[in-house]
């Protein structure tokens, strides 16, 4: 019983880790997020026409809309795993400070879902006729954006973790939350396409993502320790 | 002198108490209603260029004011319920949702019908609509994450710390949807709120503001002591009422 | 009310609605838990009719 509880930078390295491994393992479910992010996006010119300038008008708009949904898609299952195996049951009962725990969970989410959803938004961005002056900013803003959408996405994941039904009801809970999100970035990429400066837009990210950063490990951990308790 | 404060923790007390308030409080708001809307629909000026439509405000400016104040009220009895561990908040903060999100589905609808007359169409996406829209949908997640939960304890418990991640979140929404707005404006539409009213018009609305609040706390009240009843049905108190 | 008429009842029709059924739905209720209790039943916390109720009472905009 005297074992010496591993130091902390090494415990949030090997919990981090091990996430990327359990994704790594299983690349279906890093994959689908993008499929889906493909499938959709061919979907907007089917059902609202073919015309490049029409295109390009909505671009910002169905870019962020659909990368929106598919951090969604990808938060419903990011503790059920680990709660079905009793994981979660352990981290809870372990010495480390929980709130850092739970942000290794959030940054494997972001770095399997919103870092690709990044990388690849350009290619879906000439797509759908977006002005290449806008790619940066179209970048940056999925970058910040989709961090953010990654720790409000947890929250939901976190309290809803323990419930049969937590697909629909995840969205419900979160979909309002993710609004500032769609505004701000959706703005920032449509000022850049039509030539104005985004950088207010883009701060306000940054700020939100800081903001985040800070406050949604509480109710991450308070959710987790709410469903661990209640299955 | 803490002693109010275990009291209000003790389900007979607060039963018995809420029970003399409404006695007082509910003749006071309906009351205060049927003047207030009475005095607003007959008897205030109409406004000149709204003409009698404007009198909708009435009903939905106490509406909205009480249906996002209600919010607040949900969240901090959330946190009070987290923080000091206290049933009666936590009974608070559950009754408040489906009140709060009636005067939001009120006012939501009281906009539309006034939307007709003044922009010619039941729907516009202002940013007070929206905003209002958006705030619908936290009261239901709210609502439907404590119907989800099959253990009622945790259900308490997710759903303040959901009202209070939605209480931070609000600022931010409405801002952002402010913001949206004021982009996207079409200039066709002008709302006439700029104009400051008249005392004469203010005044009954004053009044209805007034009356929504108690409004609002006298529909609290009656729920928690109706949810009071049915979590201590197997308690000595709750069996004495039947005998009375 | 020179043609807004419809628009301005309706919105009091839909208020006093709303208004009486916050207060009289949960009233109701709790009247109806306790003539069940008094009725000599064993007072189960989770009756049927008792949950009927409380979804009725949580239904939005009701």
């Amino acid at each position: 019983m005297s074992n010496q509880p591993p130091a902390l930078g090494a415990f949030l390295g090997a919990s981090l880790r091990r996430q990327l491994l359990l994704a790594y393992r299983r690349p279906v479910d890093t994959i689908n997020p993008l499929l889906f992010f493909l499938l959709v996006v061919t979907l907007f010119p089917l059902g609202i026409g073919p015309d490049p300038a029409q295109l390009a008008e909505f671009a910002p708009g169905i870019l962020w809309i659909v990368a929106l949904l598919a951090s969604l898609m990808a938060a419903e299952g990011m503790f059920r795993q680990d709660y079905e195996d009793g994981s979660l049951e352990q981290l809870l009962l372990s010495p480390q400070p929980l709130y850092l725990a739970s942000l290794t969970y959030t940054a494997a989410h972001w770095l399997v879902t919103g870092v690709p959803l990044t990388l690849l938004s350009p290619l879906f961005a000439t797509m759908l006729q977006l002005p290449v002056a806008a790619l940066p900013v179209l970048l940056l803003s999925m970058a910040l954006g989709t961090a953010i959408l990654s720790l409000v996405g947890s929250i939901g994941a976190a309290l809803t973790v323990s419930l049969k039904r937590g697909g629909m009801l995840i969205s419900l809970i979160i979909v309002p939350l993710y609004i500032p999100v769609l505004i701000f970035a959706a703005g920032a990429v449509r000022f850049a396409a039509e030539g104005f400066d985004p950088a207010p837009q883009l701060l306000l990210l940054a700020g939100m993502l800081s903001l985040a950063v800070a406050l949604a490990p509480f109710a991450i951990s308070a959710g987790l320790r709410i469903s661990v308790d209640a299955g | 002198m803490w002693t109010w404060f275990h009291k209000l923790g003790s389900p007979p007390w607060m039963y018995r108490i809420s029970g003399r308030i409404l006695a007082i409080l509910l003749p006071l708001t309906i009351a205060m209603l049927v003047v207030g809307a009475v005095w607003g629909l007959l008897y205030a000026p109409m406004d000149f260029k709204q003409g009698n439509s404007f009198r909708i405000i009435y009903f939905h400016v106490p509406a909205s004011v009480v249906a996002l104040a209600g919010y607040y009220v949900m969240a901090v009895a959330g946190a009070v319920s987290l923080i000091w561990r206290m049933k009666m908040a936590e009974v608070a903060m559950k009754c408040a949702a489906p009140v709060g999100a009636a005067l939001t589905f009120l006012s939501l609808l009281s906009g539309a019908i006034w939307g007709k007359p003044t922009w010619g169409t039941y729907w516009v996406w202002d940013a007070r609509i929206t905003s209002m829209l958006i705030l619908f949908f936290l009261y239901l997640g709210v609502i439907v994450l404590y119907q989800a939960y099959e253990n009622k304890e945790a259900a308490g418990k997710a759903c303040a710390v959901l009202s209070l991640v939605g209480m931070v979140n609000i600022p931010i929404i409405y801002k952002s949807v402010d913001w949206w707005y004021s982009l996207h404006q079409p200039a066709t539409i002008r709302f006439t709120e700029e104009s400051a009213m008249h005392s004469s018009m203010l005044q009954p609305l004053l009044l209805m503001i007034l009356a929504f609040y108690c409004l609002f706390t006298c529909a609290l009240l009656l729920n928690m002591r109706s949810e009071l009843l049915r979590r201590g049905a197997s308690t000595s108190w709750v069996r004495g009422l039947a005998v009375n | 009310m020179d043609g807004h008429g419809v628009y301005v009842w309706s919105v009091v029709v839909v208020s006093v609605l709303v208004c009486a059924g916050l207060l009289v739905l949960p009233a109701r209720s709790a009247r109806r838990f306790i003539a069940g209790l008094s009725e000599g039943e064993a007072p189960a916390p989770q009756a049927a009719p008792s949950v009927r109720i409380e979804e009725v009472n949580n239904a939005p905009g009701s």
